[in-house]
Formats: structure tokens, sequence, C-alpha cells
């Protein structure tokens, strides 16, 4: 999924991971699941049956932490902008930020491949970043192609 | 600065990065990988319970002690219970989930590909431990896969075998489920809705649902086994002042959804074949979603319906088989939506047709049967007898693995790149359905009659009921085989399969080519 905005020469794109659930939706999801497991728990140790008590208790924390570690991952995106003065490359994964800035005048933009599986590489002199992973083909090849028109006119 | 680490490393097919020989399957992340290791896994499972099957009617094939002695005969109903449910019949589901459910939704795998592989891999040691339990002084668990106490609190270390075994299963299903849920809900491609998805994924969100509601409830019913056993305290144990009868209570409410854990994504398999084979879209598809979803809600609150027997208060009674009842209405809706689907469809009938035409009439069968059974007074007379046997083998054979195997042969050009035979495809179904009905429906006789299940020897006057069974049992087992050839000859080779073999078959899987690449949505595809 991704939003473009392109005005007077500058260039931004912002590519987030797919992801078909909202945080809030995924947690009322999981307070349903819990609430619905820790009630039947509760039930069966009042009527003596303890040990449902701490499974239920394991399973839900299993859980949350596989919708925590899912939920990190719904904020990645990776934002890539164009201006007179820099080429930025942005990534976030997980709670890790990363910005690289290129000089537009000496940055390229090459794809590796064709078809399935295709990469998009941003490189300048001896530094390389691979650009669109949340992109499907279509998507990178017109990055691609964007990108290399709009560096060429900042270089001219 | 350099490359970003990794930075790439879903855009392109890395199959040449995996491990090969043994360790590509011991490692495997993989959906498609894990996914086979399932469907192998269950097949193999689903022959240890069926040698277990035979030789219990081998026993029963006459009046008298011929094979195994009662003690052995105890085992083997308990563990042929054990193994074809939490050893065949669940892993296979999980294997079509893990197989058929990124490539439906458009996700590149599961959620979790490492722990999906964890899932696969704690199967093998429960199923070692179930089968050598055999071998073990005392022998197995004998109780019945319902591991009903006082038993099971007196058995040798075969029980400890089968609560420790069953403790390892239900880690895996629990561990699955997440996977499943967690990919469902969140990985599927942009503009695929809840209401838009396949049916059988829809079958197995729900499903993984109640694994996650009813495990703890099971992992705790064993634990209070086992704490009972070797550790002083009292749950079910009446000599110390337990209740035998709160542990049927915990089992059934467990025990009752997990008959629909296995039959729900059953329905799924069949909901994905009928439309493909009638060249129609399933009719009444939100329904469909709702009748599922409403049979799951009542499989929570119809368990002692399977204990009308143990005593209980007459409103109890009343409740519970209403409470049952019920269940006809969703289920119906189904049926009678299966069967609007094929109304006025451009029929054909091959094998996976064939199976989920099967299922639909048997497994209504065993529907009706239940209705039967769900009646009070009704059940007190039959309870414990082979109606019972009969009832759930309906159910569990004629419903679940028929649906397995009209899953199996939809899917196998996706899974091979090849077609399968389709001659040995049709006798596979022939034999099966005759001998399933020779083994299972005499069985309703021999209930009526008055036949207690779970005894190795019985009165003259059950013998040619009992005899027709056990040589149709050894048919059915026999014509099994046919299916491990076909499986066997399409990996090998045959005509190439198309992206689409089926030309009324309607979703992602179908439009990548076939055999699916190892590595398939890696950006998800956009859905109009």
């Amino acid at each position: 999924m991704s939003d473009v905005s392109s005005r007077s020469g500058d260039f931004s794109i912002v590519a987030r991971r797919n992801c078909s659930m909202t945080p809030r939706q995924l947690w009322t999801f999981f307070l349903v699941t819990a609430a619905l497991s820790l009630l039947i728990a509760t039930a069966w140790a009042v009527m003596g049956a303890l040990w449902v008590v701490p499974f239920a208790g394991l399973e839900i924390g299993a859980l949350a932490i596989a919708f925590i570690a899912y939920g990190r991952r719904v904020g990645d995106f990776e934002r890539i902008q164009l201006n007179d003065e820099c080429l930025l490359v942005e990534v976030c994964e997980g709670a890790q930020l990363s910005r690289y800035e290129f000089v537009p005048a000496w940055a390229n933009v090459e794809t590796c491949r064709a078809g399935p599986g295709c990469e998009v590489v941003v490189r300048c002199r001896d530094r390389q970043i691979v650009v669109g992973r949340y992109l499907d083909e279509d998507g990178r090849a017109s990055l691609a192609r964007e990108l290399t028109v709009r560096l060429r006119e900042k270089r001219f | 600065m350099a490359a970003i680490p990794g930075g790439a490393d879903h855009a392109h097919d890395h199959a040449h990065d995996q491990p090969s020989g043994i360790m590509r399957w011991v490692t495997t992340t993989n959906h498609k990988d894990i996914g086979s290791m399932y469907l192998w896994f269950s097949f193999a499972m689903f022959i240890v319970g069926g040698i277990m099957a035979l030789v219990i009617r081998a026993e029963l094939f006459e009046p008298g002690l011929q094979v195994v002695d009662p003690d052995r005969f105890n085992q083997m109903t308990t563990l042929h219970g054990l193994i074809m449910v939490f050893g065949a019949i669940m892993p296979a589901f999980v294997g079509f989930a893990n197989w058929m459910i990124p490539l439906m939704i458009g996700a590149s795998d599961m959620a979790f590909a490492r722990m999906n592989n964890w899932s696969f891999w704690l199967l093998p040691p429960a199923a070692i431990l179930l089968s050598t339990s055999l071998l073990v002084p005392g022998g197995a668990a004998a109780s019945g896969w319902t591991l009903y106490p006082p038993l099971t609190v007196q058995m040798g270390m075969g029980m400890d075998m089968a609560i420790f075994a069953v403790h390892i299963l239900g880690i895996s299903s629990i561990m699955g489920s997440i996977n499943i849920v967690t990919t469902i809900l969140n990985m599927r491609a942009p503009g695929m809705t809840l209401m838009k998805m396949p049916l059988f994924c829809w079958t197995w969100l729900i499903t993984a649902y109640l694994v996650i509601a009813v495990m703890p409830v099971l992992a705790g019913a064993v634990t209070m086994i086992l704490t009972d056993r070797h550790f002083g305290t009292s749950f079910f144990n009446a000599a110390g002042g337990g209740d035998p009868v709160l542990y049927q209570h915990i089992f059934w409410f467990f025990g009752h959804p997990e008959v629909y854990i296995i039959a729900i994504p059953a329905f799924g398999v069949v909901s994905q074949v009928i439309p493909a084979f009638s060249r129609k879209p399933l009719f009444g598809y939100a329904s469909m979603v709702y009748a599922t979803s409403s049979i799951a809600i009542l499989s929570f609150i119809v368990w002692a319906h399977h204990m009308y027997t143990v005593g209980m208060p007459v409103a109890g009674q009343l409740y519970f088989m209403f409470a049952t009842m019920l269940i006809a209405i969703p289920t119906g809706v189904k049926v009678f939506n299966w069967v609007a689907t094929m109304w006025r469809g451009s029929l054909t009938f091959e094998t996976p047709m064939l199976f989920s035409i099967g299922f639909l009439f048997l497994f209504t069968l065993g529907g009706f049967s239940g209705l039967v059974l769900s009646m009070t007074a009704v059940d007190v007379q039959l309870h414990d007898t082979y109606y019972v046997v009969a009832h759930f083998h309906y159910v569990m054979v004629a419903g679940a693995l028929f649906s397995a195997y009209a899953g199996a042969y939809y899917w196998l050009p996706k899974w091979t790149g090849h077609m399968y035979d389709e001659k040995l495809g049709k006798l596979h179904f022939w034999l099966s359905i005759v001998f399933f009905n020779m083994t299972f429906f005499v069985q309703h006789f021999l209930g009526l009659a008055g036949m207690p299940r779970r005894i190795p020897d019985y009165a003259l006057q059950f013998a040619e009921f009992n005899k027709i069974s056990s040589i149709g049992a050894f048919g059915f087992g026999i014509s099994q085989l046919v299916f491990l050839v076909v499986a066997l000859k399409c990996i090998r080779g045959g005509a190439k399969a198309s992206a689409k073999p089926w030309d009324g078959a309607e979703g992602l899987e179908w439009t990548v080519p076939s055999p699916a690449p190892h590595h398939t949505f890696e950006t998800p595809p956009v859905i109009k």
C-alpha cells in the first residue's frame, strides 16, 4: 500500500506493510478471545477444576505475544522523499527508524531483475539501498521509472 | 552507508538458500513444506490408527477371544481414538490450512513461520509417545479416548505417556491456531475483506478460535488426572473425596467443540470443491459464514448430551436436548446451501466432487443419527452401544476423512504440478464408500439390538452383523492404500497440470503456477 505525492518537482512516496486489520480491531479481537477464555477457565475453577486457569492464562499470554510481535510490524513503512537538496529514504522496522540521505545529482536507480522478484536499488557512489519492499512488481517498476526521471531532472 | 541487511530478502525466490536433504524438512519455515509434512504425517498416523482399528475388527469378527486379550483390546480402542482424532484428522486439516490459507488470502507465508515449524515438529514425539506406550509395562492407556477417571487414575505408565502426548499435541494445536488466526486477520491481500475470503479460510478462522477457547480446558483436565495419579490430589479420585463426574463435564466441554474442530474445516473444503465442479458460486456465502459461526457457538453449550446416563436433573436433560437439536438448524442451512449450489449447475463428477457428494450424503446421515441421540429418552437406551459408534464414524470418517480426500484430490495438481490418475481416484472413492457403509451402517443395527461398545467379546446374536462390519473394515482399510498409490504417482509424474486445472475453480490459489512456486505472493495482490 502506498501514498504518492508529487509537487513542483519534488517527489514523495510512503509505502506501508500490508496489514488487513487495524491495531484497534486486532486488540478488540484479542480482548474478546481473552475474556471468553478466562470466563471459561474461571467457571471451571469455581467448579473445582483449578488447573484450567493457568493453562488459559498461558495461552492468552501466548496469543498476546503473537499479536504484539505482529503488531510491532504493522507500523513498518518506507518513505522516499526527493527535493533539490536531498534524496531521503526512511525505513521503519519495528521500533527502529533508519534514515539514509543521498545527493540527488550523484544518485541513480537500477532494477536488478525484471518480472517476479525484481528489486529497485538506489546507488550513490559506493553506497546502495534496496527500496520498494512493500510495493508489488508493478509498483516497483513504476517507482524505478519515476525516480529515474526525477533524479535526471535534478541533475540538469 | 551499505545496503540494508536483508532489505530485499523477501523480494526474490531464495529456494536456492534452502538446506537440502533431510535438513530442508527439519529446518523449513516455508508454509508449503510444512503443509506437506503435516499431510504426510497425518496419513502415516491414519495408517497406524487404521491398523489398530483392524485389530479391533479382527477380534470382533466372531464371538469369543481370538486375536488380543481384553486389556490389549481396550488399549487398541483408546489409542485408535486418540491417534485418529489428534494424530490423523486434526493434522490433516492443519496441513490443508498451511498449504492453502496463505495462497488463498494472497499472503507470502504464515505470520510466524518458525513457530509453524515448531508446531509440526512437536507432533512426531507425541505420536511416538502414544504408539510406544503399547510396549511399556502395563501397556497403553486403556480407558477409551475420553480418558475417564477412575480408570485413568489407576493405570500404569502408559497413561502418563498418553497424558504427556495429549499435552504436546495440545501445544502444537494452540501454536498452529494462533498462527492461523494472526495470518488470516492480518495478512489478507488489500481488498480482501473478511466477507470476501474463501469459505475455507472462514472455517479455519472459526476452528482456530474454538481451539484457543477449549484447549486449556483439556490441558487442565489431563493435568488434574496427572496430579491425582502422582501428587496426592483428589480432583477426580472418589476415594479422596474427588468427583469423577466433574472430569466428564470438563472433558466433554472440550470434547464436543473438538467434534466441530474436526468438522468445520471439512465444511470449508467441501465449500471450495462443490462450487468448482458445479461451475457456480457458492449459494448463500454469508449464510454459510453465519451458520458456521452459529455451530461453533452452539458447540460450547451442548456438552452434557454425552452424559445423559451419568445422572442429571430433568431440567438439565431438557436443556441439553433442545440445545443439541438447535445445531440441526445451522447445519441444515449448510446442507441446503451445498445442494442449492449444485442445483442447475454444470455438474461434473471428478474424484474431488465424488468425495464431496459422498461427504454430503453420509455426513447428513451422521447428523440424523446425532439428532436421534440428542433425545434423552432414546439416548439412555442407546448410550455406549454400537449405535453411537456408527453415528460418530459417519461424522468423523464420512465427514472429515471424505472431505479431506476431496481436498487432497482437488489441490493435488496445485501441490504437485501433475494431474492425478482419475481412474484410480474414482476407484478409491467407490471402494471407500461401499466398504465404509458395509463397516458402519450395520453398526446401527448392532446398537439398536443392544450391543455395547468397547467389548472384545459379544453374544452370538450379534455375530452376522459383526462379520459384515469386519469384512467391510478390512476392505475399507485396504482401499485407502489406493490413495497412497495415486498420491505417489501424482508426485512422480503424470499429465502436466495448468495453473487452474479445474475450469470452475475460483480463488487466488489458482492464479499461481502448478506446482505452486516455493515463494508466492511476496507482495500481496490487490483484490478488486
